[in-house]
């Protein structure tokens, strides 16, 4: 395989920080993350985590117990927690820490898909949901405040899951519908895969208006994640073919261009399973934890490396762009990392 | 193939205890004696019964509307048919999801504008009650004619009653002919890949079961402060409902009486795990079953502690599924399995 990074081109290519955490810990810089994650004893928890050289593990900051698993994660502006669950979930989370959490439960009719997206103005929440009589995707638009449903718009497609501003158009966001369709009777199980519709649409915020609509050729890809790398959209995908070599062969990227949505390929087998992605003033880096790494294109598609790492999934990016990957049982840095357990991260971190 | 396994004898309520652990011959089953068990003596009995009890409401239902019996009687057939409903689709697998029905009959939750709208529609036959939604049928939809609404004899209401009824007694004959089907299919003719497939629909939905009852029908509502949410709130019958719904999901989890013998009998997870000479996670299994047994049975809807007990101890045994028994039948649910995430 062409392009695992030495550490040492890794280094050069996340940058000129300081990179040896020792070094920013002494400095009193270790860096906190939001995060949700399952302790051994099987509870789930959302909450801050530092890491803790002196013993070379994860510390829990601050948490709170949530009933079931969480997944998408946002910091509001003046350090409150949003939580969502995991789909088909029916709990929304804000919780600053000194404060106590409040809940948004799910009507029947509703289900949550796990992501959501805070307004610039941190006054507004968006979250992904099914509609659970049609199983039609739709986003809400909800009081940071109370979690209430403000107004409601359809995303013209099944599953959707994660959303993102647009990067050009204030109040404008792309919303990742995957295109599966599952059933309240059988939760997360997937039907009809032959007939799935994934699409990337763009709705305007103030009227829910269609502004664009993307599919890719091969229908059993599916479009879950986003993240901006300049001026350029990356959707990491989930393969959902027949066939085992087809899956396992599948790229796991897409890119947003003038010319529409493109599949990229990579230089070595993913599964076929993109779980996070993140933009980086490079390109892409999209965690596979199926294959055991973290995949890193450039801004234009072509494969730039692979950091084999396990179970790597959630990625963030601090302030020098270094990367954060959070995998099992390590979590951490190219250069530094610190063991996660009794921790199971789930699939999504944010940096502070 | 026999094997000699530390399982247990001679229960109170013919579960076998551990209190009295005697070394027994228990048969090795295979996945396709897991499926086809479930299929021929739990599920095809239970579509049956159903099947009975939906008969027999749209009986009662058609005197009541006549003005021969009272809407008490109707009530107590309601309960019956409900029950037997919630034996039969608490672990929902084969027809119940191919066919939709949980969609189909209970739809939760119901909608009272929706049902006033059908009433004044006077639907009739099955083509007439196609064209109403799911959210204004099924026996969520009776139970709110039964309890809420005034259901007086010789009213459009009744008559509409008395059309949910019948189209509830159509899907529990179609589930029972479907179920028929299956459970009388030869062993011989199941091919490999079918069997993996049903043994993954069977703990997946098992496991789905259990985390249903205890988050949307038990800890949920609590926690929310929905009392309402609560399973068959309005009739009075959710303590009912979480037993019969538990029953399906202890039965297809602990030992009962004598271990079948291979190919006969439905086969628990507990004795598929003995009979592989699991008998370390057989015997935390039947540990954490009997805890979640004990709690769920003491769960009592006006006494929110027991709930929440009852809810930790599934919550305790779901763990165990997802981490052990569920590797054991080669089904993938592992936590970083985060498929469609």
């Amino acid at each position: 395989m062409g392009t695992e990074l030495t550490r040492r081109e890794l280094i050069a290519w996340l940058g000129s920080g300081v990179l040896t955490w020792p070094a920013a810990a002494a400095a009193g810089s270790m860096p906190r993350l939001a995060a949700s994650w399952q302790v051994s004893d099987g509870r789930y928890q959302v909450g801050w985590l530092r890491p803790d050289p002196a013993q070379h593990r994860w510390h829990v900051q601050a948490a709170v117990d949530v009933p079931t698993r969480a997944h998408g994660i946002a910091i509001g502006p003046r350090g409150e927690l949003y939580a969502a669950a995991r789909r088909p979930g029916d709990w929304l989370l804000r919780w600053a820490s000194a404060d106590q959490p409040r809940w948004a439960w799910m009507p029947s009719e509703r289900t949550l898909n796990g992501h959501i997206l805070l307004h610039p103005n941190g006054r507004w929440l968006l979250s992904t949901e099914t509609d659970l009589d049609t199983g039609m995707g739709w986003v809400s638009v909800r009081a940071t405040e109370t979690l209430q449903t403000l107004q409601t718009w359809p995303t013209h497609g099944r599953d959707p899951h994660q959303l993102i501003w647009d990067h050009h158009r204030p109040d404008h966001f792309f919303v990742a519908n995957g295109g599966i369709e599952t059933r309240p009777e059988t939760g997360r199980r997937k039907h009809s895969l032959d007939t799935m519709d994934s699409s990337l649409v763009c709705l305007d915020l103030g009227h829910g208006e269609l502004k664009g609509q993307w599919r890719l050729d091969d229908a059993r890809l599916s479009l879950r994640h986003l993240a901006w790398a300049g001026d350029r959209l990356g959707v990491a995908l989930q393969a959902e073919h027949d066939d085992d070599g087809q899956r396992r062969d599948a790229p796991v990227l897409a890119l947003l261009e003038p010319a529409g949505l493109r599949a990229v390929r990579f230089d070595r087998p993913l599964a076929g399973y993109g779980g996070d992605i993140i933009g980086t003033s490079d390109g892409f880096a999209v965690g596979c934890p199926r294959a055991g790494g973290v995949a890193l294109y450039h801004r234009d598609g072509r494969p730039r490396g692979w950091i084999p790492w396990p179970q790597a999934c959630a990625l963030a990016r601090d302030r020098r762009d270094q990367l954060w990957v959070a995998g099992h049982p390590l979590a951490g840095t190219i250069t530094n990392t610190w063991q996660t357990l009794p921790l199971q991260l789930d699939n999504h971190w944010q940096m502070e | 193939m026999l094997r000699l396994g530390a399982a247990c004898i001679g229960a109170g309520a013919g579960v076998i205890s551990q209190n009295s652990l005697a070394r027994v011959v228990v048969p090795v089953h295979t996945p396709a004696d897991l499926v086809l068990g479930w299929y021929r003596d739990a599920a095809a009995p239970r579509a049956r019964v159903f099947q009975a009890q939906a008969r027999a409401l749209v009986s009662v239902l058609k005197d009541n509307c006549d003005g021969r019996l009272s809407r008490e009687a109707v009530r107590r057939q309601w309960r019956e048919t409900t029950t037997a409903w919630e034996h039969l689709s608490a672990v929902a697998t084969g027809p119940l999801i191919t066919r939709r029905s949980l969609r189909q009959i209970d739809f939760s939750p119901t909608r009272p504008a929706l049902i006033e709208r059908a009433i004044l529609s006077q639907p009739a036959g099955e083509m007439g009650m196609a064209r109403v939604g799911a959210p204004a049928k099924g026996l969520p939809a009776l139970e709110w004619l039964l309890w809420a609404r005034p259901n007086v004899p010789q009213t459009l209401a009744c008559a509409y009653a008395r059309e949910v009824a019948m189209d509830v007694q159509r899907e529990a004959e179609a589930l029972s002919a479907e179920w028929s089907n299956l459970a009388d299919r030869s062993p011989d003719a199941w091919s490999e890949t079918e069997v993996k497939a049903a043994v993954e629909e069977l703990v997946n939905q098992w496991i789905g079961a259990v985390e249903r009852l205890r988050w949307a029908q038990m800890e949920k509502p609590l926690r929310s402060g929905t009392p309402q949410a609560l399973p068959r709130q309005l009739s009075g019958s959710t303590a009912e409902s979480w037993q019969a719904h538990w029953a399906a999901i202890v039965g297809l989890a602990r030992a009962r009486n004598e271990p079948p013998a291979t190919g006969a009998g439905l086969v628990s997870f507990e004795l598929y795990l003995r009979g592989r000479g699991l008998d370390d996670l057989a015997n935390r299994w039947a540990t954490v079953v009997d805890t979640a047994d004990t709690r769920v049975r003491a769960a009592n809807p006006k006494i929110p502690s027991t709930v929440m007990d009852a809810a930790g101890a599934l919550a305790e045994l779901k763990r165990l599924a997802e981490a052990e028994l569920a590797p054991t039948l080669d089904v993938r649910l592992g936590f970083s399995d985060a498929d469609g995430d």
